[in-house]
């Protein structure tokens, strides 16, 4: 058997997978990923430690590979993550700052600077980036100015995933998808943009060269065959960024398949051709960026999604919690229950999925959630579909902007994540599809999705697969098909435009009470 | 020999009976649920011999749970919910089930009727109130033009406590507070007026329309037959009785111009007692008052403490288990949750209008500025304060009309909460004082018959000796004007919401 691993670094989980070349789980394991708090002068500031970060992925490759019989086997190894996160290293490749964490506020101030001088525009025009308060460009110019001698001392700035890859087989590099998220890219000719670097006055030196995911990097060191239980020589190939990675292993790469990645975060991601790097794409919060998939390009627009729900379950769970304790089950079960049981529309209440803020397409992150609508007919079930109701609509939104105002062709919607495993949700998510856009939608129920796509750009850089086309075709699994219910679909086409009018209605009051200025 | 006066309180959905001690306290409370009959869309109705009989019940049981010869209740007052109409026919039986005040089957008279410069307009001047669907006016032109048969039969249209005094009694009377109410009476002049019936329609309707007595004027004595179904004693004077929301204000002490009376119940009514007749079109009531020589302004809507049944049912399972295990009420833990924020403690607004609205018909309750560090104590905090917010908006249509106001007593049940006291009184800008007694309409009922038996000198008199209070809360000076910037957002998210709800509803139909 042949074997192939991918390393996933996540913001709660440092993970490690092997697969075999038709995708299934052969063995795996994980570490917490550990945020500190470096500083008891400014407690809100998150870093990663580094060590943490590789001791951690390592660990976790070790007990998975501890399960093989003969190491031998694994034939490639790629790693995905959360990007944006960085770390100065000196030219022996030892780390001289932690990583700042996307948690961390403190580049608050470059942020602003950026957005002022620099523009959204202007950045979104090159890189296709949306600007974030964590953007990586950002680290380096806070460093220029809290911390210059170390920034002086530093040979490359390494992506997360860069770093690990140091570490593997000790070579800098970064690939596209990477370079993507640090807001210095330029998505025409894949390569650092002069004019960004000119207007942020960031030196091109400290930035690793860019290449293509699937690219063959190197082979495991001895120092990390050590460290990982993995053999000396084993092919370390370029992964990329994991929403990406995740679209290879549902065949999420053709113009016309649309990827839900439907989690925390919900990720509508199509795959095109060319950028799209126009004002008016800017102005829908959407990103534009290198794909994993060679030659192809990433369009996505997000929204904070199941996290509602995770807050209603916290604030209104208790009932279905307890439940769960008495007649055995998950609360989850309780809820849905809930949540299925009311009827399509939930009684006219509706939710504006606004808890932290306004996304694609409409970004605002002053805007506020609200529940409207509400008679003494409703109950906890239509309180708690109509927040299921309300992240579809988001989903919806994300989707009509791509289609209607991008341009991005439409024909299969293949839903992966952690939301793919609630049935109800699903449901609801074809019925609404069907409503507005006469589509049926797909579920992919395949595992380590995230890991899997980083294995199988391994499988691509070592020749195991010709290109992801093949890879796909590998690890291809039959997706669950959602019938849509005809009489839900309707109410929903109905509601959406109301649905769709709570924003602008809300959005001055919201302004009005948020605490962000 | 002990005295004890009888009050009955039919309200909307319980009738009662309470006996008081002649010092105004409680001896004795028996209620009964009576159910709100559906049939169609838009009306809602009692079935009026139903109601009797469980008045007659809760009267019994009363008595025998105080363990008191029925003799010994020297006098019995009435009050009950106003408007909607209870008919009997000429023979004095029941005809067809009671109508509920919050019926809607004369909508489309109303709508015609508020055309520019129509029945409405003409009539305001006379009548004082803003006539709505439920109300005597509007029903009798519906029967007249849909059930003529109905119609042609009716012996007397009472309000709900008439229809009462008339089973107890034999006598068809009302009084001034409940028919001032009805948009059938000219109240400056304390007269029917053919005039106004002709403008609705109905002039053939007077002879059966109760002649008003004072409330504690005896209007009657307990006829034998009563006497059976209730346990009283034959001949025990009833007097007049009044409109529930005068006997609110009667239970809880207010009688004197600048007195605010706040229920917060079902209903958020918010009355002001003054002494000559508030007249504004913008209010929905000016009433003559139980006492003698006094007017009552009142607004009023279904947006009040019922919304915390509603939460509490949907979403406080952990605080009921809380509550049984320290063996207190589940509001009480509410109270406490809402207690442990701070004044102006959260940024998430609740519009009140899960049971109806103060403003725009189609409007739904909803909770507002959400955002995900909030938790259950704040939504909770929220509803509380929006609850505050409607009383607020009615208030402040009192005080636009130019209604006098130096303080207010609360009733209901957001009296039973400190916090929820304590939030009327930061929000109105107003001192609160909250009544001891629990069956303050029972009391006011009762009190208008101790007065009518002679046992107190007059309403003053009486309130001396039965009314007492249980807090008052003193408007926080730092806390009102966190609460008046909220009620500014709670206000412009009316404005913002007018669509929505304009097609949340054309959807719903």
């Amino acid at each position: 058997m042949t074997y192939l691993a991918g390393i996933d670094l996540g913001s709660t989980t440092l993970k490690a997978v092997i697969f075999d070349l038709a995708g299934n789980v052969v063995a795996s394991a994980c570490r917490p990923t550990v945020q500190v708090h470096p500083d008891p002068a400014h407690p809100e500031w998150t870093v990663w430690m580094p060590d943490q970060i590789w001791g951690g992925a390592a660990a976790a490759m070790a007990q998975a590979v501890a399960q093989l019989d003969d190491p031998g086997r694994i034939k490639g190894v790629a790693v995905t993550g959360m990007g944006m996160d960085g770390v100065p290293v000196d030219e022996r490749g030892r780390w001289l700052y932690p990583f700042i964490s996307w948690h961390c506020p403190r580049t608050q101030p470059q942020f602003d600077w950026w957005s002022q001088h620099i523009t959204a525009e202007k950045t979104f025009s090159i890189g296709g980036n949306t600007l974030w308060r964590f953007s990586t460009a950002l680290r380096l110019l806070w460093m220029a100015e809290h911390e210059p001698e170390i920034l002086r001392r530093t040979h490359k700035w390494l992506l997360i995933e860069d770093y690990v890859n140091l570490m593997l087989c000790g070579r800098m590099a970064t690939d596209y998808t990477m370079a993507s998220c640090t807001l210095l890219f330029d998505q025409r000719p894949l390569a650092w943009s002069d004019e960004l670097l000119r207007l942020s006055g960031i030196d091109r030196r400290l930035l690793a060269d860019p290449y293509p995911s699937g690219t063959l990097l190197g082979e495991v060191t001895q120092a990390a065959a050590a460290a990982t239980g993995l053999s000396a020589g084993t092919p370390v190939v370029l992964g990329g960024h994991d929403y990406l990675c995740g679209a290879l292993p549902v065949g999420a790469i053709r113009p016309g398949v649309v990827l839900d990645v439907s989690g925390t975060w919900e990720i509508v991601l199509a795959s095109m051709r060319e950028p799209v790097l126009t004002p008016e794409a800017q102005r829908t919060g959407v990103t534009v960026e290198a794909h994993v998939a060679r030659d192809m390009y990433a369009i996505w627009g997000g929204a904070v999604s199941s996290d509602m729900l995770e807050w209603y379950r916290q604030q209104f769970g208790f009932e279905a919690k307890f439940q769960a304790n008495q007649c055995g089950g998950v609360d989850w079960d309780f809820l849905m229950a809930d949540a299925a049981a009311a009827p399509a529309g939930s009684h006219g209440v509706m939710f504006l999925p606004h808890l932290s803020g306004a996304g694609c397409p409409t970004v605002d992150p002053r805007s506020l959630g609200a529940f409207v609508g509400l008679s003494n007919r409703a109950t906890k079930g239509d309180m708690l579909r109509a927040v299921v109701e309300g992240l579809d609509y988001q989903f919806l939104d994300i989707v009509r902007t791509l289609r209607n105002d991008l341009g991005v062709p439409f024909d299969r919607l293949v839903v992966v994540g952690g939301a793919a495993k609630n049935r109800f949700w699903m449901q609801n998510k074809a019925d609404m599809v069907a409503g507005l856009f006469g589509r049926t939608i797909e579920v992919s129920d395949v595992a380590e999705a995230t890991a899997l796509g980083a294995a199988m750009l391994a499988g691509i850089g070592v020749g195991l697969y010709r290109d992801e086309a093949d890879a796909y075709a590998h690890v291809q699994q039959p997706n669950t098909a959602y019938e849509p219910d005809p009489l839900a679909a309707g109410v929903y086409a109905r509601l959406y435009p109301i649905y769709r009018q709570l924003y602008p209605a809300l959005k001055s009051v919201s302004h009005a009470l948020s605490p962000w200025v | 020999m002990p005295s004890y006066l009888l009050g009955i309180d039919n309200g909307l959905t319980i009738s009662k009976a309470a006996i008081f001690d002649l010092d105004g306290r409680e001896v004795a409370v028996q209620g009964h649920k009576v159910a709100l009959n559906y049939p169609r869309p838009a009306w809602v109705e009692r079935d009026s011999e139903v109601v009797w009989q469980t008045t007659a019940a809760a009267i019994r049981e009363a008595i025998d749970k105080a363990g008191i010869d029925a003799r010994d209740i020297i006098g019995i007052g009435n009050s009950a919910h106003g408007n909607g109409i209870y008919l009997v026919d000429k023979s004095g039986a029941a005809l067809g089930p009671g109508v509920a005040s919050m019926d809607n089957r004369a909508s489309d008279i109303v709508d015609e009727w508020s055309q520019p410069g129509g029945v409405r307009e003409r009539a305001f001047p006379t009548v004082l109130t803003n006539i709505w669907a439920a109300q005597p006016a509007a029903l009798l032109a519906w029967f007249k033009q849909h059930r003529p048969e109905i119609y042609r039969q009716i012996g007397h249209a009472f309000p709900c406590k008439d229809y009462i005094k008339f089973r107890l009694t034999g006598a068809a009377t009302s009084d001034f507070s409940d028919i001032s109410g009805t948009s059938l009476y000219d109240s400056r002049n304390r007269r029917y007026s053919p005039e106004l019936l002709d403008l609705y329609g109905i002039g053939d309707i007077l002879p059966a329309l109760p002649q008003p007595i004072e409330s504690h004027a005896i209007a009657g004595r307990v006829t034998r037959q009563a006497a059976a179904e209730t346990g009283l004693a034959e001949g025990t004077p009833v007097v007049g009785g009044m409109f529930d929301i005068n006997a609110s204000a009667v239970g809880a002490g207010v009688i004197d111009e600048g007195m605010l009376c706040i229920i917060a119940g079902t209903w958020s009514i918010n009355e002001v007692i003054t002494r000559q007749p508030l007249v504004d079109p913008r209010i929905l009531m000016c009433t003559l008052f139980a006492v003698p020589g006094l007017w009552l302004a009142t607004d009023s809507s279904a947006t009040s403490a019922t919304n915390l049944e509603w939460f509490v049912t949907n979403f406080c399972y952990e605080e009921k288990l809380a509550a049984e295990a320290r063996g207190i009420s589940v509001y009480e833990v509410c109270n406490e949750i809402v207690a442990s924020l701070p004044p102006g403690g959260t940024d998430v607004i609740f519009h009140p209008f899960l049971f109806g609205s103060n403003v725009q018909a189609n409007a739904r309750a909803g909770f507002y500025g959400l955002g995900s560090w909030h938790s259950k104590a704040h939504v909770l905090r929220a509803l509380y304060e929006g609850v505050v917010y409607g009383h607020l908006d009615h208030v402040n249509r009192l005080r636009a009309a130019g209604a006098p106001m130096n303080m207010a007593r609360l009733t209901g049940g957001g009296a039973r909460s400190a916090v929820w006291s304590q939030m009327f009184a930061d929000v109105l800008d107003l001192p609160i004082e909250t009544p001891a007694a629990t069956e303050i309409a029972a009391l006011g009922a009762a009190i208008a018959a101790g007065i009518g038996v002679g046992v107190y000198a007059g309403y003053d008199d009486a309130i001396r000796q039965t009314v007492r209070m249980l807090g008052r809360c003193e408007p926080r000076p730092e806390a009102t004007p966190k609460y008046l910037a909220r009620y500014q957002e709670y206000l412009c998210l009316l404005e913002a919401m007018r669509e929505p709800w304009r097609r949340l509803e054309k959807l719903s139909h």
